[in-house]
C-alpha cells in the first residue's frame, strides 16, 4: 500500500501504581519475583471519573489542530467502549472537533488491534476512500481488573496512542497476515460483561489463563512470523526490527529464543510503561523515532497478538 | 530429543528456584514457588530444553504435578527408558 505513518503520539494517566505499593495490600507477593518475570514494576492507571476515551482523546489532541482538521476517517481500537453504543469514534469525533466529513468506527480488538487499524486504514487510503486517518487505540483494562488479582494487575497498563496515516508516493505499509484462533476465546476474556453476561451478577473482570495464553503464543506465534516471512521471500535477517507487542518480559523472552532473534533486532520498554495493550506497539515505535533508532528504509516487523486469541502481522518499509 | 526423568526434575527445580527436592510426588500443593508464576517458568524452561518441542502440547497448560509431567512427556515419547 501507498501508505506512511507520518505522526505518534501517546498519553499515559497520570497515576503510577509500583508493585510497591500493591504489596501493602498483597502481603503475600512476592514482588521481586513478579517483577523477574514479568519486567514490570509499574504501570500507569487511569482515575475512577478518567475513561479510554479522556486518554484516546488527550492522545490524539498532541497532534496539531491543522493537522486533525485534515483527517476524513477515525478509526478507534478499544475493548473498553465508552457506551455499548453509540459508537465511540464518535464521540470521539465530536471531542476533537473534527469537521463532519469523517467517517468513524470502532475496532474491537486488544493487543493486535493496531495492526489491524493500520491494515484497514490503509486499505482504505489504498481505495481512496480515505485521504488521511487518525488510528486511535486506547485502552483501561486496570478498571477489569481487581488489585489483589496477582496474574493481570502487574501486567496490564492503561494509556492511549494516535497515529496518523496517510497517502505515499511509495509503498510503505508492504504487507500484512492476521490469524484467529477462536477456540481459546475464554482464556482473555472480560467476565461478567456484554449482553451474554446480562443476567448474571457481579462486576466486570478480567480474566487470563497465563499458561494458555503463554503457551499459545509460543506454539503459534513463531511458525506465524516465519511463515509470512518466507511467503513474502524474506528471512530473519531481511528484518531490521521486530516491533513487538510489548506483552511481558516472559514471553517476549521465549519468543526471541524460539525465533533466535538477535537481542538488538527487538527494541523493549515494557519495563517504562507496562503492557498497553493496543498501544504498545505505537508507543514503541515513537520511543524508538524520539530517540532516532528507525532509520530510512528500514523494514520493521510489526507484531500483535493476544486477545482473540489472534494474531496480526504488518510489514513496513520505513520512509 | 529424549532427556531422562532426573533432569526433568533438574529443569523444574531450577525453574521454580526452589530450595526444596523436586521429584514425582513434587505438586502445587506441596511446592510453595510453584504457583502461577512458576508454572510459566516451568512451561518455559521445559519448552527451552526440549527445543521448542513442549510449546506444542497442550495438556501441559494446566499440569499441576510433577507426576502429571512426567506422564504427558512419556505420552509424547520425549523421556529415555527409566530401564
Amino acid at each position: 500500500m501507498k501508505v506512511k505513518i507520518t505522526e505518534i503520539e501517546f498519553y499515559l494517566p497520570k497515576t503510577i501504581e509500583t508493585l510497591e505499593l500493591l504489596k501493602n495490600s498483597n502481603l503475600e507477593w512476592n514482588i521481586n519475583l513478579i517483577e523477574e518475570k514479568t519486567g514490570i514494576n509499574k504501570r500507569f492507571v487511569t482515575k475512577n471519573n478518567e475513561t479510554a476515551l479522556d486518554l484516546g482523546v488527550k492522545a490524539a489532541n498532541k497532534i496539531s489542530k491543522e493537522k486533525l482538521l485534515q483527517i476524513d476517517n477515525l478509526i478507534y481500537v478499544t475493548q473498553s467502549p465508552e457506551y455499548a453504543l453509540p459508537t465511540t469514534a464518535c464521540i470521539i469525533q465530536q471531542k476533537l472537533n473534527l469537521n463532519n466529513n469523517v467517517s468513524c468506527f470502532d475496532i474491537n480488538q486488544g493487543c493486535a488491534g493496531f495492526v489491524y487499524a493500520l491494515a484497514v486504514g490503509g486499505s482504505m487510503i489504498s481505495n481512496r476512500i480515505s485521504k488521511k486517518t487518525l488510528i486511535i487505540c486506547s485502552d483501561t483494562y486496570s478498571k477489569y481488573i481487581p488489585k489483589n488479582d496477582r496474574t493481570n494487575r502487574p501486567i496490564f497498563s492503561d494509556g492511549a496512542s494516535a497515529i496518523l496515516i496517510e497517502m505515499n508516493d511509495k509503498e510503505s505499509l508492504k504487507k500484512f497476515s492476521f490469524q484467529t484462533f477462536g477456540d481459546g476465546y475464554k482464556d482473555l476474556i472480560v467476565e461478567n460483561s456484554g449482553s451474554n453476561f446480562n443476567n448474571k451478577k457481579g462486576k466486570p473482570k478480567l480474566f487470563m489463563n497465563g499458561n494458555k495464553v503463554l503457551m499459545f503464543t509460543m506454539s503459534k506465534l513463531p511458525d506465524f512470523i516465519l511463515k509470512f516471512l518466507k511467503d513474502n521471500n524474506l528471512n530473519i535477517n531481511n528484518i531490521d526490527k521486530f516491533i513487538f507487542h510489548q506483552a511481558s518480559k516472559i514471553v517476549l523472552e521465549n519468543l526471541r529464543r524460539k525465533l533466535n532473534i538477535n537481542k538488538n533486532k527487538i527494541p523493549l520498554n515494557y519495563d517504562k510503561y507496562g503492557n498497553t495493550v493496543s498501544s504498545s506497539i505505537p508507543i514503541l515505535m515513537k520511543d524508538l523515532l524520539d530517540q532516532n533508532k528507525i532509520k530510512k528504509n528500514e523494514n520493521l516487523l510489526l507484531i500483535g497478538f493476544g486477545v482473540g486469541l489472534s494474531l496480526g502481522i504488518a510489514l513496513v518499509r520505513w520512509p | 530429543m529424549k532427556l531422562k526423568i532426573e533432569k526433568v526434575y533438574i529443569i523444574i527445580k531450577n525453574a521454580l528456584m526452589s530450595e526444596d527436592v523436586i521429584n514425582e510426588d513434587s505438586s502445587t500443593e506441596n511446592t510453595e514457588e510453584w504457583d502461577s508464576l512458576g508454572q510459566l517458568s516451568i512451561l518455559s524452561a521445559l519448552d527451552k530444553e526440549f527445543k521448542g518441542a513442549t510449546s506444542k502440547i497442550k495438556e501441559l497448560s494446566g499440569v499441576k504435578s510433577v507426576k502429571e509431567i512426567i506422564g504427558i512427556l512419556k505420552s509424547h515419547g520425549l523421556l529415555e527408558d527409566e530401564s
